[in-house]
């Protein structure tokens, strides 16, 4: 018996070491997203480090979503601290799943829904899965959000991505290695700042003169939970749109029965692309590409949501390190200051 | 469900823990239940044919048990071998055959070949299942009764892809056996440490390997001289250690069960003939053509020339057995005929090296004839491997340009970790051709030191392991945003 159970404890053990070890080298061997614009991981490491409940609001979405609320801006415009998980062409099953893992460690009363993804077929192109996956701390919603995003064939390849990055352990350097405990964080609460130059014109997509359109039985299905899981979590949903700074007659078809399904549910629409003469977005300057704004654009949109929620009644959050945002915030403007004054 | 995929590993984990949890009487049963299980992962369609050679092989052992003529007997087994060899020659040729037709007849085959599929591993489990329908007509045991047990025997899943070819009185009886589940401490770690090894040789060695061979040989007009060389000797490697280490890992997970499987190669490399080299390389097979091809053809017996056409009529049954096309049979009957010029030469040989007092089986004589037969198999892999019998004799000619080499599309680094991996194995083979047993040694060490070597290697094949879908910067390069 005593043999037996030794036996049993050294196979134990020896499996625990082959698992620190793989751990480990997925880890290293990891592509990270910690350099640059859209360092999704660095961002992610800011959220997991945020002290439990002090957000007042989530913003989930595609690049629509991460170009245009600078949650730096809306602090300093209204005192209410938010956040933005958001990755490129983040399809909608992965924003339920981070609006998930957000309620796992915060109670925001409001959870700001992009809508650019809900009229598109959820993708399963690799790069855009891996940006909106490998962030994810493990755990089981993420396990989920593979099973729900992933292809069955291709799963095993997200659960273990050394499967797809053990390739890379000739190229990777020491800072590399440094990441193991989360220590590159991105202070810009996951807005992604982009300087562009491009100069063109504000274009509002017509409502009016488009046929009605049905979202897809499959992205309502998914829309409907995400609407059922802010429910359950006493938060409001609001669904933002834009801008996306676009005329044709298919987007303005999606965008109208977003609207009517925010209607049917009685969910508030930030319709952005409606208000860009509104909140003066200058088609010379307020641009990074035709479809998506720049730091000085997003802060005149961050302006606004900051008054949205004012007149929502929020206040300034004391629950917050302020020094620290605002160390954050001064930064940020250091940084973007000849496109901030523009 | 590969055999290197992550669900594999899950599968062969949760079927042995339920093997073992069960009593005794249901393990044989759990074993059937995850051979079936793991069968129709490939696809419901290919298990008929599967039952079909089971059912046949059952009933026709236990039909010619109960015949008394011999006549009768050999009738029931003719119809029964016809039946299930036929069936591997029609899915398997009438394909490559109907393609030839077409050259010299115009006709539509569409309909035809799309009735016609290849089942899973039946290039396997015919021969299993023929081999032991022989042995009963040759009444070397007794017909088997229990059909659960012998369908456990034809669809064992560890081997049922790609061996070893196992024999009835081997296999059958293990699963049925209690005695080697006792040690399931033993059965479990040398069963994963077999299939770490084996997973070391196909990932890291074989597959890295790959990655020259298939470019060169897939455009092999646009490569000459020493690069074509090094892509048949690199192919002479990857099928080594491609398809042993795939054994390694079918036997390491029979190890799971407590079942032994044969070993299939014997450092093959090391061979001094080309007959030695077939009494060390894929020996499950060899054995099989050898006890149910050659020795019904006569074997050794009937003198010199009829000798010498049984082994050409093997070879090239192994040679179709192998692969469609022409190719194929030429390499089989190189390897007869190497072996025809070898046993020739043989006498000679012996009489210069007596006359000389030199002993062939050590020091310089040893190694070069293991050198000559090394070239002779790196030859014949030029022409096994190769697009066809025009394309092999074209890279042969083009070895001779003299070209200087390329690395195509390795880098110095996939080169050096070949290197040194075969420097690994190398070393493992030698201590095993002087008859160590390295897995023996290394559990006579102490604890550190084995857990040590374990982690290398595995660190080695989650590192360096040639798999997975592959990372590539720019498919990550932001263009759609």
């Amino acid at each position: 018996m005593k043999e037996r159970f030794s036996k049993a404890l050294k196979i134990v053990a020896f499996i625990l070491c082959a698992a620190i070890l793989f751990s480990f080298i997925s880890n290293v061997c990891e592509r990270k997203t910690f350099d640059g614009p859209w360092n999704y991981m660095a961002k992610l490491n800011e959220f997991y480090s945020l002290e439990d409940d002090t957000l007042d609001y989530v913003g989930v979405g595609s690049s629509h979503m991460y170009c245009t609320l600078n949650p730096l801006e809306v602090w300093n415009n209204s005192g209410a601290a938010g956040f933005v998980l958001a990755t490129q062409q983040q399809p909608l099953t992965a924003s339920y799943h981070y609006i998930k893992e957000t309620f796992k460690t915060q109670s925001p009363k409001y959870v700001i829904l992009e809508g650019y993804m809900i009229c598109v077929e959820e993708t399963t192109d690799s790069a855009v899965l891996y940006d909106a996956i490998d962030p994810l701390r493990p755990s089981f919603n993420k396990f989920q959000m593979i099973n729900n995003l992933v292809p069955y064939e291709r799963r095993p390849d997200y659960y273990f991505n050394i499967l797809k990055y053990h390739t890379r352990w000739s190229s990777i350097s020491l800072d590399q290695v440094n990441n193991i405990l989360g220590e590159h964080i991105d202070t810009y609460k996951g807005f992604v700042a982009l300087q562009g130059d491009f100069k063109g014109e504000n274009l509002i997509p017509d409502y009016e003169s488009t046929q009605d359109i049905q979202l897809s039985q499959y992205n309502l299905n998914i829309l409907n939970k995400i609407y059922e899981l802010t429910q359950a979590h006493n938060a409001e949903l609001i669904l933002m749109l834009g801008p996306y700074n676009a005329q044709s007659p298919d987007l303005a078809q999606k965008i109208k029965a977003e609207i009517n399904w925010a209607k049917e549910k009685k969910v508030a629409v930030l319709d952005y692309s409606e208000l860009l003469n509104t909140i003066e977005i200058n088609p010379e300057c307020d641009y990074y590409d035709p479809g998506h704004l720049d730091v000085s654009g997003a802060a005149k949109v961050s302006a606004h949501f900051a008054e949205y929620l004012l007149d929502k009644g929020v206040t300034a959050n004391t629950s917050i390190n302020t020094e620290k945002w605002q160390a954050d915030y001064d930064s940020y403007v250091e940084n973007f200051s000849s496109e901030l004054n523009k | 469900m590969s055999i290197l995929s992550i669900y594999f590993l899950l599968f062969l984990l949760l079927s042995s823990l339920i093997f073992y949890a069960l009593p005794n009487k249901l393990k044989p049963l759990s074993i059937l239940a995850a051979n079936i299980y793991f069968y129709i992962q490939f696809g419901l369609k290919h298990l008929p044919f599967l039952l079909f050679s089971i059912v046949s092989t059952f009933a026709g052992a236990l039909l010619i048990e109960r015949l008394e003529k011999k006549s009768a007997k050999k009738a029931v087994l003719a119809s029964v071998l016809f039946l299930n060899i036929g069936l591997l020659f029609y899915v398997k040729f009438t394909p490559y055959l109907l393609n030839l037709a077409q050259k010299v007849v115009t006709f539509d085959s569409s309909n035809i070949l799309k009735t016609i599929i290849v089942p899973v591993g039946i290039a396997f489990y015919t021969l299993q299942l023929c081999g032991y329908i022989v042995d009963v007509y040759r009444e070397k045991y007794v017909a088997e009764r229990n059909f659960l047990k012998f369908a456990a025997f034809g669809t064992f899943f560890p081997l049922i892809l790609q061996g070893p070819i196992s024999r009835y009185d081997q296999l059958a009886d293990q699963i049925y056996s209690k005695a080697k589940r006792e040690n399931i401490y033993r059965n479990y770690t040398y069963g994963a440490q077999l299939m770490l090894w084996g997973f070391f040789k196909k990932l890291v060695v074989a597959d890295r390997a790959a990655i020259l061979v298939n470019e060169v040989f897939g455009n092999y007009t646009s490569y000459s001289g020493l690069t074509v060389a090094l892509a048949v000797l690199f192919y002479t490697i990857q099928i080594y250690m491609d398809f042993s280490g795939c054994v390694d890992i079918c036997r390491g997970a029979a190890q799971l069960f407590g079942i032994n499987v044969i070993e299939n190669f014997k450092q093959p490399y090391f061979a001094s003939s080309t007959q030695d080299f077939w009494r060390r390389w894929h020996i499950a097979l060899s054995s099989w053509f050898r006890d149910y091809l050659y020795i019904p053809l006569g074997g050794n017996r009937m003198g010199a020339f009829r000798k010498y056409l049984n082994i050409l009529i093997v070879f090239f049954a192994s040679g179709l057995w192998h692969g469609v096309g022409f190719h194929y049979i030429v390499w089989g009957l190189m390897q007869g005929l190497f072996q025809i010029v070898g046993a020739i030469t043989l006498p000679l040989k012996k009489k210069i090296c007596d006359k000389l007092m030199l002993d062939r089986t050590k020091g310089f004589l040893l190694l070069w004839q293991q050198l000559i037969t090394f070239c002779l198999i790196n030859l014949s892999w030029l022409v096994f491997r190769a697009n066809g019998t025009t394309a092999a004799i074209a890279m042969f000619k083009s070895i001779f340009t003299l070209q200087p080499v390329s690395l195509v599309n390795l880098t110095y680094l996939d080169l050096i970790i070949i290197c040194v991996s075969l420097l690994i194995v190398f070393f493992v083979s030698y201590y095993k051709e002087k008859g160590f047993s390295v897995r023996d040694e290394l559990s006579k060490q102490v604890l550190p030191v084995r857990w040590s070597v374990f982690l290398i290697l595995f660190a080695a094949v989650v590192l360096l392991g040639v798999y997975g879908p592959g990372y590539s910067d720019s498919s990550f390069i932001y263009m759609n945003f």
